[in-house]
């Protein structure tokens, strides 16, 4: 139980370190655009492999719980959310399509992932 | 440096903290993503506008903060995964509930944790 409690922990603090070294590459690549690509990226491509990981790695292993735990660290949600509000006051087109794409293209990558 | 050490230590802190409250909520794990989640949507608007006027706090640990322990605390795999779970489980109707609720009350509660910190930064003003 404690185990997998710290699994978690330790997942997090992983992919979150790799979340902000592609958050820093993607923003310099994307510096010209208000659009959060790296949120955006980062949260696809994380459904995706946890998709993945769930469909290709055996059950109840060290190896799935960790992968899972850096997905779950590397992805964020309230970034997400945050940049949605942010994007909203003036730019409302772009704020909705980041809000609906992300969850519509996160969920079907996470099925892509899965069904792989 | 500083930064990634604060990151590193304050997302294990943040995935505790999320394993933790995925354990208690045991065979009904995706109430508590529906839970961490919104609470990091709030916490993480909060603390960007309000924290800085509150407290002296360096740019590294205010990037710790949001980045590690809300960052890691909360999760986007996880809600994507957990949909596609209830609906290949063919519960269709939960399922829906758990992304709406997701996307419209993180929605929400980024708003008001927003408007909430801009209240710190407007007193400021005011002094």
């Amino acid at each position: 139980m404690i185990e997998s409690v710290l699994i978690v922990g330790l997942g997090a603090a992983v992919g979150s370190l790799i979340r902000y070294g592609v958050t820093n590459g993607l923003k310099k690549m994307f510096s010209k655009t208000a659009f959060p690509v790296a949120t955006f990226f980062i949260n696809i491509t994380g459904s995706f492999l946890l998709g993945l990981v769930n469909g290709q790695l055996p059950k109840n292993t060290f190896i799935l719980a960790f992968s899972i735990a850096v997905l779950g660290g590397y992805t964020t949600f309230s970034t997400y959310m945050n940049e949605t509000v942010q994007l909203g006051t003036k730019k409302w087109v772009m704020s909705y399509a980041y809000y609906l794409l992300s969850a519509l293209l996160g969920i079907l990558a996470a099925l892509l992932g899965y069904m792989i | 440096m500083r930064r990634v050490i604060y990151i590193f230590l304050l997302a294990f802190i943040g995935g505790l903290l999320r394993g933790y409250f995925t354990l208690l909520a045991g065979d009904d794990h995706f109430i508590a993503t529906i839970i961490i989640n919104l609470i990091g949507a709030f916490v993480l608007a909060f603390i960007t506008g309000a924290l800085p006027y509150l407290i002296e706090i360096s740019n590294d640990l205010m990037t710790g903060l949001s980045v590690g322990l809300v960052g890691g605390f909360t999760t986007f795999s996880t809600f994507s995964f957990d949909s596609i779970n209830l609906f290949l489980n063919h519960k269709i109707g939960i399922g829906l509930l758990y992304v709406l609720v997701s996307l419209i009350g993180g929605l929400i509660l980024a708003q008001i944790g927003t408007k909430l910190g801009q209240s710190f930064e407007n007193k400021e003003d005011q002094l």
